[in-house]
């Protein structure tokens, strides 16, 4: 299995802390890259590091959510 | 079987920082793209970006308008996207529906609908983990199974 798991364990208080409200994106266990957009970090990762399967997501800075229908 | 995963940390704008259910899943598509999510029991629905569904290249099923707080409303496409999600020895693959903001560049969002009835979900404040046991069902959407 690839390193989703150690990539999204890798997140410790300091990373998130430190890039919270942004999109980032993690390979090897090291946050490589962050920014506004999930477009932005995504094009930012295929460029820089082809063939390696990032984990992105968003750090939120608000409360929780409750969406419905 | 069941496996466990940690909160994560979370800095709000005020700077208190709070601990809140996250996960780590594979959304399936034209290719596969590894994400982190908040895993929102509060929430009927999962939200994915419009960037993120165009590269998996999810169908437009519908359109609909979702909630929030306050009554806020969003436009949003609708469509279904095939995850995979798990730890250690055990990952699952199966669908979920999904809607499509058409605007909004939003966190990720795990709702309870087509995933919640997967898993007997605890959430364990007290050791901040998130543990899972797996169920076996078929889950309908639409009256469709998927």
């Amino acid at each position: 299995m690839h390193n989703i798991i150690s990539n999204f364990e890798s997140l410790s208080e300091e990373r998130v802390t430190k890039y919270a409200g942004e999109w980032v994106a993690v390979v090897d266990n090291i946050i490589v890259a962050h920014a506004k957009s999930f477009k932005e970090v995504y094009d930012i990762v295929k460029k820089q590091y082809p063939g390696k399967r990032p984990l992105i997501g968003k750090l939120p800075e608000s409360l929780p959510v409750v969406l419905s229908l | 079987m069941a496996f466990s995963l940690k909160y994560k940390p979370v800095k709000l704008k005020s700077g208190n920082v709070i601990y809140r259910p996250m996960i780590p899943l594979t959304l399936e598509g034209n290719e596969k793209i590894d994400v982190f999510a908040i895993l929102d029991s509060g929430s009927d629905i999962s939200i994915i970006p419009k960037d993120i569904a165009t590269i998996l290249g999810i169908k437009n099923t519908g359109e609909n308008e979702i909630f929030g707080i306050g009554g806020n409303s969003l436009r949003s496409s609708e469509g279904i996207a095939k995850i995979s999600f798990g730890k250690g020895h055990e990952f699952y693959s199966f669908n979920i529906p999904v809607f499509i903001p058409e605007k909004e560049d939003v966190a990720i969002i795990i709702g309870r609908q087509g995933f919640f009835e997967h898993f007997d979900i605890t959430f364990s404040e007290a050791t901040r983990r998130i543990i899972f046991k797996k169920f076996n069902v078929d889950i309908k959407f639409n009256n469709k199974t998927v």
